[in-house]
């Protein structure tokens, strides 16, 4: 694990109040109890004191997180507060949530743990979130809602969003513009789609034409810095490549870290143990183990041969192509579960490497028109 | 306490406790078990010999204590990196390679890491110039880039700010500031001089081998890279061809007169201006 830091992915059920067609969960009726919780988050101490860990992150996901009371998470959250502060670690909190569930109830726990921000998916044109029965029209009319409602409390919600065909469609100003100036929300992640899970129609058809979806990426990136909106919005992870190439402190999303089974491991509510959500419930041959089995976290990492396959990757990688690449700095053969559900294979690099490097290039652009204006005011506009 | 620094063994150290020192050990175990807190104040960086095969000891031991991780053979071991990038969160490190067939998949995986490279150069062959080159432009101009590849930094950073540094000094190999000891306890020279007995004295080696190449008749005389140089590509083989290396001091000269002339024409930007 990272020196100072880890995160945990914390799915503490798996029932979801939504039927998204691309979803990779598993929806099962498991739900963590407070003893379970105490137990995993004693193992997990017990690993950071082991490693010198100081700081924790836990990711709150689900299932659908809000499902779950809002005095679950009271309790919750004093006991991670009184052993963490008992074993002199620091420990932080993030939420991931359709808000379909949310209501007034909510916001002491919200402000009080999370720090008054969420983040919710929102896709544009809206055609896979639905709830059980029901279509995207719907879906969007109930989430639009509560978002105002959330918004309305002073939560400050951001936001994850796939990319389909039809926000390809429709082009990367109309996107940004509903996003932004409809739905209020100016802090949101373009995230690529991935068929994780069981497979479906729907998920045979959600990987996009690439070049279309690298010239929308790059379009977006232009609406964003080209326009008025740049000082006010935030488009991850545009942000923080442009912070990457403008020098300042970056910290990139953690499928283009030199390794992510040092960064992150994910539980679920049966206390499989994996490397993110996405292969917790939809890769059973790839669980590092229970974290209800055994005494030791550290043993259970330090035993699972699924997980040294996750450290093996990026030195296998280095074999091939990658080692050759502007930009390996930056992203290291990507995201090995993006790898692995379009291919199938682990030991190969991600399939939007194009894209990527088409973004990074994109990006370095524009931090460089940035830069030479920030020295001569009175030059071209970038 | 003299201003002379000591390259040794840890089984060495007891000798030299008072003296600034650079210990090299092969596993950390060793070091933690070995090092107390007196000996962190005189110590300039530890070197592995070799990557070790675990790191966690490291991780929250001495923070801040600058590490050297030698690939001894960088076309096989480079990969190994990645299993030692936690030791930045902690510690400054730099990953040392000589110059071989092979290095720059090596230079390239380390400074992709964030590490600082150090190049044991050598006098390399003429097959080695162009992979030197190619990693100078990266140094230079790759946005991707970010960390200091030695001696192409320091070298850079002299010729920008008027330092008269030799190469035999930015590559730890100028007896005057640095004394190798080894395993024995043995007081050698630095570097690639270990190796040959010397009738000069270590302060004034520098000087006396660039004169007497000069003098000799040798391309030095009339190279525009001597002053930082002196001899530096000509040990061992005196008759070796610089004409690759002066294409990479040619570089990083042309790349410090550049970024004089920019710097010298840039317009002060205020504190704080938004990018």
């Amino acid at each position: 694990m990272k020196g100072r830091h880890i995160s945990l992915v914390l799915l503490p059920t798996s029932r979801c109040n939504a039927a998204c067609d691309y979803c990779f969960e598993d929806r099962t009726h498991d739900q963590l109890s407070q003893e379970g919780l105490q137990v995993i988050i004693g193992k997990l101490l017990d690993h950071m004191d082991g490693h010198s860990i100081e700081e924790l992150t836990i990711h709150w996901q689900g299932g659908e997180a809000l499902l779950l009371p809002p005095d679950w998470y009271r309790r919750a959250f004093a006991f991670i507060e009184d052993a963490a502060a008992a074993r002199g670690k620091r420990v932080a909190h993030g939420l991931q949530t359709n808000l379909l569930a949310y209501g007034p109830t909510w916001d002491p726990i919200i402000f009080e743990m999370f720090g008054g921000t969420v983040s919710t998916s929102v896709d544009y044109p809206n055609r896979h979130r639905k709830v059980p029965g029901r279509g995207p029209e719907h879906y969007d009319a109930l989430f639009a809602r509560k978002l105002e409602m959330a918004r309305a409390a002073g939560i400050d919600v951001k936001a994850i969003a796939v990319p389909n065909q039809a926000t390809l469609a429709i082009g990367a100003a109309r996107f940004c513009g509903h996003l932004v100036e409809v739905l209020g929300i100016t802090d949101f992640q373009i995230n690529t789609p991935f068929p994780g899970g069981a497979p479906n129609a729907v998920k045979r058809d959600l990987c996009l034409d690439l070049a279309e979806l690298t010239r929308f990426h790059c379009e977006l990136a232009d609406v964003w810095l080209g326009g008025e909106s740049a000082d006010r919005v935030r488009i991850g992870p545009f942000d923080q490549l442009l912070d990457y190439f403008l020098h300042r402190e970056a910290r990139l999303p953690c499928i283009w870290g030199p390794n992510c089974a040092d960064e992150l491991i994910c539980v679920d509510a049966r206390g499989t143990v994996s490397q993110c959500d996405c292969w917790v419930t939809s890769y059973p041959e790839q669980h590092f183990g229970n974290i209800f089995d055994g005494d030791s976290l550290s043993d259970l990492l330090r035993g699972s041969r699924a997980r040294e396959r996750f450290l093996e990757r990026p030195a296998r990688l280095m074999q091939g192509e990658c080692l050759e690449c502007e930009y390996l700095a930056l992203c290291h053969g990507g995201c090995p579960v993006r790898t692995y559900s379009l291919r199938g294979r682990l030991f190969e690099k991600d399939p939007y490497c194009e894209l990527y490097a088409a973004l990074f290039q994109h990006i370095a652009g524009w931090a460089a028109r940035l830069s030479a204006r920030a020295v001569r005011p009175d030059g071209p506009r970038p | 306490m003299s201003d002379l620094v000591y390259h040794l063994p840890l089984t060495q150290l007891a000798t030299y406790r008072g003296h600034r020192v650079i210990v090299r050990a092969a596993q950390p175990h060793d070091l933690i078990a070995q090092l107390g807190p007196q000996d962190l104040r005189n110590l300039a960086y530890v070197q592995f010999c070799a990557l070790p095969d675990d790191i966690d000891g490291l991780l929250h031991w001495a923070e801040g204590l600058p590490i050297e991780l030698h690939l001894d053979a960088p076309a096989r071991d480079f990969t190994r990196l990645y299993r030692c990038v936690k030791l930045l969160d902690t510690h400054p490190v730099r990953v040392s390679l000589p110059v071989v067939p092979g290095f720059e998949k090596a230079a390239k995986l380390a400074l992709s890491l964030q590490f600082a490279v150090r190049l044991h150069v050598g006098q390399p062959p003429p097959s080695l110039i162009d992979p030197l080159i190619a990693l100078l432009e990266a140094y230079l101009h790759q946005s991707t880039v970010a960390q200091p590849v030695e001696w192409f930094h320091s070298l850079l950073l002299g010729l920008c700010q008027g330092d008269t540094a030799t190469l035999w000094a930015l590559n730890e190999e100028d007896p005057a500031r640095l004394r190798h000891i080894d395993a024995q306890g043995r007081e050698r020279w630095p570097g690639r001089l270990a190796a040959a007995e010397f009738d000069t004295e270590p302060a004034e080696f520098v000087a006396r081998w660039g004169d007497g190449l000069r003098r000799g008749g040798t391309e030095c005389a009339r190279c525009p890279f001597f002053a930082p140089c002196r001899g530096y590509f000509k040990w061992p083989r005196r008759d070796y061809d610089c004409a690759g290396v002066k294409a990479v001091l040619a570089g990083i000269h042309g790349a410090a007169d550049e970024l004089r002339r920019d710097l010298a024409a840039a317009p002060s930007v205020p504190r704080g201006t938004p990018l």
